[in-house]
C-alpha cells in the first residue's frame, strides 16, 4: 500500500511499520501491518483478546523467541529493527522505546528491591553511578506518585499494590528517557478507580515528557480517553483507523461499530450493552476473505472472497477501513482520494 | 521471624532428641553387647563384670539418664572395644570422609549447575536432550554400582588406580567421580527445572525490554532466581552427606566415618554408634535448619508467609 495513503502527514514518523507479519508455527498471528506513528503522538491499539496487538509490538521490539518468523519491515527513527545487530537492538529497548505490560505484579523481579531495578536501567542507559542513581529513582517515583518514595524505593515488589507496582514499571519505563512509550494492557490488570489514576499518569506524563504513546487495550473507552488516534485491531490485522472522535462518532467497519456498542463507558446511550456474538479465529484457523464475516451483522457475498482492501472511507484521507461496505473508493486513485479530503 | 526461629530449633533439638533415645533403646535391647564383644563362649562372671563397667546391668531409664548427662557435658565415653575416647575416634574418621565428600559436593555442584543451566538455555535442541539422557542415567544408575564398575575397570583390569584404602590421592579418584557424578546428574535435572520455569516467567522479558542483553539478563535475573531453590537442594545433600558415606566408603573400602558406623555396628560397639547417629542427626538436622533460614534469607517472599 502506498504510504501517502497509510497515514496522514506521516511525512517522517518516528516509528513505521510495513507490510508487517508474524507467523508462529500453528499459524499467522499478525497478517501485514502498516501503521505509522510521529514524535508525541498518542496512538491506541484496540481489539479483542487474541488479535495480535501483543504480538506486533513484541515481535518490532525483538522480544520474541525464535519460533516467531517475521516479515516486512519496521522502522523506527528511519533504522529498521528488523535487521539491526542483535545488540543494537537491545540497548534501544529500555532507552529510547520503553515497554509496560499488563501483570505489574509478574514482570518485577520478586527478589529484587523495586528500586534496585530501576536503577538497573539508569546505569545501563544513563551511565548513573549508584548513588546517583538512587537519588534518581527517588525523583522518578515522586514523579509517577508513588508516596514516601526515599522509603518504597527499598520495598519489594510483593510488598507494594498492584497500582503502586505499575507505577513502579512507569518509572522504570521512564527511567531510560524513552521516545516512545509502549504499555500493553496497562491498567487490565488493576481496579477501576486504580485504572483511571494509572491512566491520567500516562496521559500527563506523556504531555510533560514530550514522549509518543501507544495505548493497547481491549477496552475502546481506555483508549478512547487518552489517543489522538485509534487504530482497531482483527485478527491479525488493522481493520479500522481513523483519529479517536472521528472513530467514535462514525465508525466504518462493522467490527469496530461492535465494540463501541460492547464499550460499557461508550454505550451511546442505548443503556445495554451488546457484546460481539462469537470470538476471534485461532491464527490456524483463518476464514477466507473478510476474518470478521462470520461474526458480521452486515455480511455479503463478497465479503469471503478475498481480504477487503484498508482503504480510505469516502470523504476522509485520514479514516481508513477494511469493508467491503465502508469502501466505496476502492477505485480511486490517491489523487482522486486527496481531492476528496 | 523471631517465633519461627525459635520454633524451628526447638524442633530440631526434639528431632535430635528421638534419634538419640530410639538409638540408645535399640543397640540394647536387640542383642547384648557384653556377648557380641567377649563372643558367645566368655564365662559368666566376666560377662557380668563387662556389664557392671559399662553399667549396661542398671536398668535402661538410669542408664540412660547418665548418658544424657554424660552428652550434655561433652562426654561421648569410650570405646567398649578397645577404650579409646570415642570422640576423639569418630572425629578422626569424619576428616578421612570429608576428604572424599567435599571435593566430589564440588564437583557435582559445579557441574550440575553448569549443564543443567545449559540445558535449560538449550531447552528442547539437542544438547537438551543429550545432557538429560546423561543425568538420567546418571541418577538411576546407583552409586554402588557404579563405583563396583569403576573399580572393576579401572583397578582390576587395568591396574591404573587402586580399588581401595586410602594410601594416596589416587585412591580418592574413584570414590570422588562416582559421588560427582550421581550429584551432579541429580542437580542438573534440578537446575534444568528450576531455571525453565524462572526463564517463563514475564520478569525475564522485562530484562530484555529494559535493554539488557540476553546472557546479561541470564546472569542477572534468572540465574539467581533459580539459584534459591537450588540452593536448598545442596543444603540437603550436605545434610545427607555422613549418612551417605556408608555406601560408598563399603563399596572403595575408604576408611572413614561409613566405614566406622558398619564396624561398630557388627561389633555393638554401642558408644562409637551412638556418637555416630548423633554427629549424622545433628548435621541433618542443623543443615535442614540453615537451608529454613537461607531460603528465607533468599526469597523474601518467604519471611510473610513465615510471620
Ligand atoms: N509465543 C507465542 N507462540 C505462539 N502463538 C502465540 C504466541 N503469542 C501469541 N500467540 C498467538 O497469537 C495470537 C495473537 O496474540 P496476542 O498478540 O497476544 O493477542 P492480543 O494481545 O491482541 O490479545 C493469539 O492467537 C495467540 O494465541
Ligand atoms: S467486509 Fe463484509 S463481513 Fe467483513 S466487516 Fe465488512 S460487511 Fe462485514
Ligand atoms: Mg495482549
Amino acid at each position: 500500500m502506498a504510504p501517502s495513503m497509510t497515514e496522514a502527514g506521516a511525512a517522517h514518523p518516528l516509528l513505521r511499520f510495513d507490510d508487517f507479519h508474524v507467523r508462529f508455527p500453528r499459524g499467522p498471528a499478525v497478517r501485514g501491518i502498516d501503521l505509522s506513528l510521529s514524535k508525541g503522538e498518542a496512538l491506541g491499539i484496540v481489539g479483542e483478546s487474541g488479535s495480535g496487538k501483543s504480538v506486533t509490538w513484541l515481535a518490532a521490539l525483538g522480544l520474541l523467541g525464535p519460533a516467531a518468523q517475521i516479515t516486512g519491515s519496521v522502522r523506527f527513527d528511519d533504522q529498521d529493527l528488523r535487521t539491526m545487530p542483535a545488540g543494537r537492538l537491545a540497548r534501544l529497548r529500555g532507552g529510547r522505546i520503553a515497554l509496560i505490560s499488563q501483570d505489574p505484579m509478574s514482570a518485577l523481579n520478586p527478589v529484587q528491591r523495586v528500586g534496585r531495578q530501576i536503577a538497573e536501567v539508569l546505569r545501563l542507559h544513563r551511565g548513573l553511578s549508584k548513588t546517583e542513581a538512587r537519588r534518581e529513582t527517588i525523583r522518578l517515583f515522586d514523579q509517577v506518585g508513588i508516596p514516601d518514595a526515599r522509603n518504597r524505593v527499598d520495598l519489594f515488589p510483593h510488598e507494594l499494590s498492584g497500582g503502586q507496582n505499575q507505577r513502579v514499571m512507569i518509572a522504570m519505563a521512564l527511567a531510560g528517557q524513552p521516545d516512545l512509550l509502549v504499555a500493553d494492557e496497562p491498567t487490565t490488570a488493576l481496579d477501576v478507580t486504580i485504572q483511571a489514576q494509572i491512566l491520567t499518569l500516562l496521559d500527563d506524563l506523556r504531555r510533560d515528557l514530550g514522549m509518543a504513546l501507544v495505548l493497547i487495550s481491549h477496552d475502546l473507552a481506555v483508549v478512547g480517553e487518552l489517543c489522538d488516534r485509534i487504530s482497531v485491531f482483527y485478527a491479525g490485522r488493522i481493520v479500522e483507523s481513523a483519529p479517536m472522535g472521528r472513530l467514535l462518532r462514525a465508525p466504518a467497519h462493522p467490527y469496530t461499530a461492535g465494540l463501541i456498542a460492547a464499550a460499557p463507558r461508550l454505550g451511546r446511550g442505548r443503556g445495554t450493552l451488546t457484546p460481539i456474538p462469537g470470538q476471534v479465529p485461532d491464527p490456524w484457523n483463518m476464514p477466507k476473505g473478510c476474518a470478521f464475516a462470520p461474526r458480521c451483522l452486515h455480511v455479503r457475498a463478497d465479503c469471503t472472497h478475498a481480504q477487503p482492501d484498508f482503504a480510505p472511507v469516502a470523504g476522509h484521507r485520514s479514516h481508513l477501513s477494511a469493508c467491503v461496505l465502508s469502501t466505496p473508493a476502492q477505485t480511486l486513485t490517491p489523487e482522486q482520494t486527496d481531492a476528496l479530503t | 521471624m523471631t517465633r519461627f526461629l525459635i520454633r524451628r530449633l526447638l524442633r530440631a533439638v526434639l528431632t535430635i532428641l528421638i534419634v538419640v533415645v530410639a538409638a540408645f533403646v535399640a543397640l540394647r535391647t536387640t542383642s547384648d553387647p557384653a556377648m557380641v564383644i567377649l563372643g558367645p563362649d566368655a564365662p559368666p562372671d566376666a560377662l557380668a563384670a563387662f556389664r557392671k563397667a559399662w553399667g549396661l546391668d542398671q536398668p535402661l531409664v538410669i542408664q540412660f539418664a547418665s548418658y544424657a548427662w554424660q552428652i550434655l557435658h561433652g562426654e561421648f565415653g569410650k570405646s567398649m572395644l578397645d577404650g579409646a575416647d570415642v570422640l576423639q575416634k569418630v572425629t578422626a574418621r569424619v576428616g578421612v570422609t570429608l576428604e572424599i565428600m567435599v571435593p566430589a559436593l564440588i564437583l557435582g555442584v559445579v557441574f550440575g549447575v553448569a549443564l543443567g543451566t545449559l540445558a535449560a538455555l538449550n531447552r528442547g535442541r539437542w544438547l537438551d536432550r543429550l545432557m538429560m539422557f546423561g543425568a538420567v542415567a546418571g541418577f538411576s544408575v546407583p552409586g554402588f554400582v557404579l563405583g563396583l564398575v569403576l573399580v572393576l575397570i579401572f583397578a582390576v583390569n587395568l591396574h591404573w588406580l587402586p580399588s581401595g584404602g586410602n594410601d594416596s590421592w589416587t585412591s580418592a579418584l574413584l570414590p570422588v567421580f562416582t559421588l560427582a557424578v550421581g550429584w551432579a546428574a541429580i542437580l542438573a535435572r534440578f537446575t534444568r527445572s528450576a531455571m525453565i520455569e524462572v526463564l517463563d516467567q514475564p520478569y525475564i522479558r522485562t530484562g530484555s525490554a529494559k535493554g539488557l542483553l540476553w546472557h546479561e539478563v541470564v546472569l542477572r535475573h534468572a540465574l539467581p532466581n533459580a539459584s534459591i531453590p537450588v540452593v536448598t537442594m545442596v543444603g540437603f545433600m550436605v545434610g545427607g552427606l555422613l549418612a551417605g558415606a556408608v555406601v560408598t566408603e563399603s563399596v572403595f573400602s575408604w576408611p572413614g566415618l561409613g566405614q566406622l558406623i558398619v564396624t561398630s555396628v557388627t561389633s555393638r560397639d554401642v558408644s562409637v554408634v551412638q556418637c555416630v547417629l548423633v554427629l549424622v542427626a545433628t548435621t541433618m538436622v542443623v543443615s535442614n535448619m540453615l537451608v529454613d533460614l537461607l531460603y528465607t534469607w533468599l526469597d523474601p517472599r518467604m519471611k510473610e508467609a513465615q510471620a
